[in-house]
């Protein structure tokens, strides 16, 4: 999976400073704040963050799914050289599935209980894909077999008419991810692909998404919660809090040398297999109300490191290297102390 | 830790009949059966926690009920402290209930949420204890405190807690009658890693403090690992192997396990993504394969495997494993 990825390309996807916001009752939710992402083509990236963290509204402000009273309250969205936070509904659903999918957490719930698997895969096909759609309707099944057939579904000839009730969860997950692939899109975001399901049919449906990435030459953006999956699958990574990326780098760097608080409470809380008697430290305490916070450090109830100076206004991201960015005062005074 | 079993179950089996319609009884089909558990033994020892690990689907889950008689078992006998608890009256299970709790997986589904948490946790006490007024807030507030919340938090209702602080109230009501065995049934898996790693030292923390034996049941082998003495592996309602925790991480025999503890993602291995990855799903235990259950998915079957069942035998001094493959030696 790995390869080198031609930094002279133009990204694929750059996210600037986007800020997607909530009107509720209770006051105004940021669960997106500031965020800076870019992917370059072929490239894979992690995403990480606990519940909350904005890891899912921040994609979904990408694929423009984000609904009242949500809204994205400011920054910029580049895909393939255009904006798409300027798109009317119309022309970001000439990019949405074909350019751009994205799979979704929950596969059941995410397919439609009373439509046949044929009819769903081939929905996107007739929406986007012309040339398919010219040959007519014999083509277009064909090609959902074809989608079912490499996302390994087996017996996908005679599965057609069936139901996503009468699949197993890691086979409506490589439905989901059929659907997602049958415009060979550039991108693919697959928000939590594994975490519904077994840990063998995990690594079933990731080797598969990096088989086909491969293939296709896509890059893939996974968003979890397992750092496992993160540390063996993707390139790079983007550590998200309380709406933040707290800490972005080359996944090498992020997993075997985290810098931010968080990412090192992170990684020192799970247990790991290959070191039982290493003890676990928690993170103490729990992620802040997203509603209404204070201009300081969102980590600072939580923090080991944390001092007076984290209380006084909103924390900045920082560039450490070519490749890493973190948004911690700490950090950067202990690197110019060491230098 | 002493070497006398708390706990003994024998030959354990419960299978499910589904519902079926009456012209099928009629006309006497073959009713539809589903073997959730099947001839399971196996002991855990005072102030072991013994780690049950398996695919969803697998039995697990069932198996922990089965051993507190939540599910009445279909064969087979639990021993608890030497008597046969399967052949007690609900009467007299009640006086063993008292020393047996559950803390549950969903931490939403699991509390009343008419109920104040001074009530859910008080409830046990009011049934198994008669203790004056004084002494049952007391005991509330004690335990409420043990588990790291505050006592100003009583009157509150759980939609007020979050996620790890609702766990939190559902160990400090199964242990608040200060039991010997408890069986959790996948008590972390719906919470977030860093309050996950907050609940598993809890519970590490509880267990040295009041002498607990923990049946854990979890499909997250590293949780697991990290908490146990020994892992039972299962596989659509059997024991495949057993072990302890080091030898079964170092020394897989099943192969079953070995393609389960290749197929976690670990975060030490950056980059690397090369492993056996097994083929097809879990069959449905409606219709198990014949012979040993995993033959149709294990890359090492040999002929035998799809017609004899696997024995249970010990491979080395406390390692059992059931694979035709192990039997020749």
């Amino acid at each position: 999976m790995k390869k080198e990825i031609d930094k002279n390309q133009p990204p694929l996807l750059e996210i600037n400073n986007l800020s997607t916001y909530f009107d509720t009752h209770s006051g105004l939710v940021k669960a997106v704040d500031g965020v800076g992402i870019k992917l370059y083509p072929g490239e894979c990236l992690g995403v990480v963050g606990e519940s909350g963290s904005g890891k899912s509204v921040t994609f979904l402000s990408v694929m423009g799914l984000i609904k009242k009273p949500g809204r994205i309250a400011s920054g910029s969205i580049k895909f393939d050289g255009r904006e798409l936070t300027d798109l009317s509904p119309r022309q970001y659903r000439k990019i949405r599935g074909k350019e751009i999918a994205m799979t979704l957490q929950d596969a059941l719930t995410a397919l439609n209980p009373s439509i046949k698997i044929i009819d769903q895969i081939s929905e996107v096909l007739r929406e986007h894909d012309k040339e398919v759609k010219a040959q007519g309707k014999k083509a277009i099944k064909n090609r959902a077999v074809e989608m079912m057939k490499l996302v390994g579904i087996p017996d996908a000839k005679n599965r057609l008419k069936d139901y996503p009730h009468q699949f197993s969860g890691g086979m409506r997950q490589r439905i989901m991810i059929a659907i997602a692939l049958a415009c060979k899109p550039k991108l693919l975001i697959a928000d939590e692909p594994t975490t519904a399901l077994d840990v063998t049919i995990q690594a079933q449906v990731l080797n598969l998404i990096a088989d086909i990435r491969k293939e296709l030459n896509m890059s893939v953006i996974i968003i979890t919660h397992n750092l496992g999956v993160v540390s063996e699958y993707t390139d790079k990574t983007v550590v998200m809090y309380a709406g933040q990326i707290v800490e972005k780098g080359l996944t090498r760097d992020v997993i075997l040398n985290p810098q931010h608080p968080y990412s090192q409470g992170l990684l020192k809380s799970i247990p790991r297999l290959s070191e039982l008697d290493t003890a676990i430290y928690p993170i103490p305490g729990q992620v802040p109300d997203l509603v209404n916070l204070p201009a300081m450090c969102r980590f600072y109830s939580r923090c080991s490191k944390r001092s007076e100076e984290c209380k006084k206004g909103d924390i900045q991201i920082k560039k450490l290297s070519a490749h890493s960015e973190v948004r911690c005062l700490k950090v950067t005074n202990e690197l110019k102390t060491s230098q | 830790m002493n070497n006398k079993p708390l706990l003994k179950v024998e030959n354990i089996s419960k299978h499910f009949h589904l519902q079926t319609s009456f012209i099928d009884k009629y006309f006497l089909k073959k009713m539809n059966t589903v073997k959730a558990v099947s001839n399971i033994s196996l002991d855990i020892k005072q102030g072991e926690t013994l780690g049950l690990i398996g695919e969803s689907g697998c039995g697990k889950s069932t198996l922990g009920r089965v051993i507190l008689r939540l599910h009445e078992p279909t064969h087979g006998k639990v021993y608890f402290e030497s008597e046969n608890i399967t052949a007690l009256n609900q009467l007299d299970l009640k006086s063993i209930r008292k020393k047996m709790q559950i803390i549950f997986q969903d931490p939403y589904a699991s509390l009343n949420p008419r109920m104040t948490i001074e009530e859910i946790v008080k409830l046990p006490l009011k049934i198994h204890e008669s203790l004056s007024r004084k002494e049952m807030n007391q005991r509330v507030v004690d335990i409420i405190e043990k588990v790291g919340l505050k006592p100003q938090y009583l009157k509150r209702y759980p939609h007020q807690f979050s996620g790890g602080q609702r766990q939190r109230i559902g160990i400090a009501r199964a242990l608040i009658l200060q039991p010997k065995f408890v069986v959790c049934d996948e008590p972390v898996s719906a919470l977030d890693v860093s309050i996950q790693a907050q609940i598993i030292q809890l519970m590490a923390q509880l267990k040295e403090e009041l002498s607990l034996t923990f049946l854990f049941i979890s499909h997250d082998i590293s949780v697991v690992a990290y908490l146990s003495d020994r892992i039972a592996v299962m596989y659509l309602g059997e024991l495949v192997e057993l072990a302890n925790v080091g030898e079964l991480l170092k020394n897989p025999r099943h192969p079953y396990t070995r393609i389960l503890l290749d197929a976690i993602p670990q975060v030490d291995q950056v980059g690397v993504h090369k492993r056996v990855v097994l083929k097809g799903d879990i069959p449905s235990p409606l219709d198990p394969p014949k012979g040993c259950k995993f033959h149709t998915r294990c890359p090492d079957a040999v002929e035998k495997c799809s017609a004899e069942i696997p024995e249970s035998r010990e491979y080395s001094a406390g390692h059992w494993v059931s694979c035709h493959l192990f039997h020749n030696n």
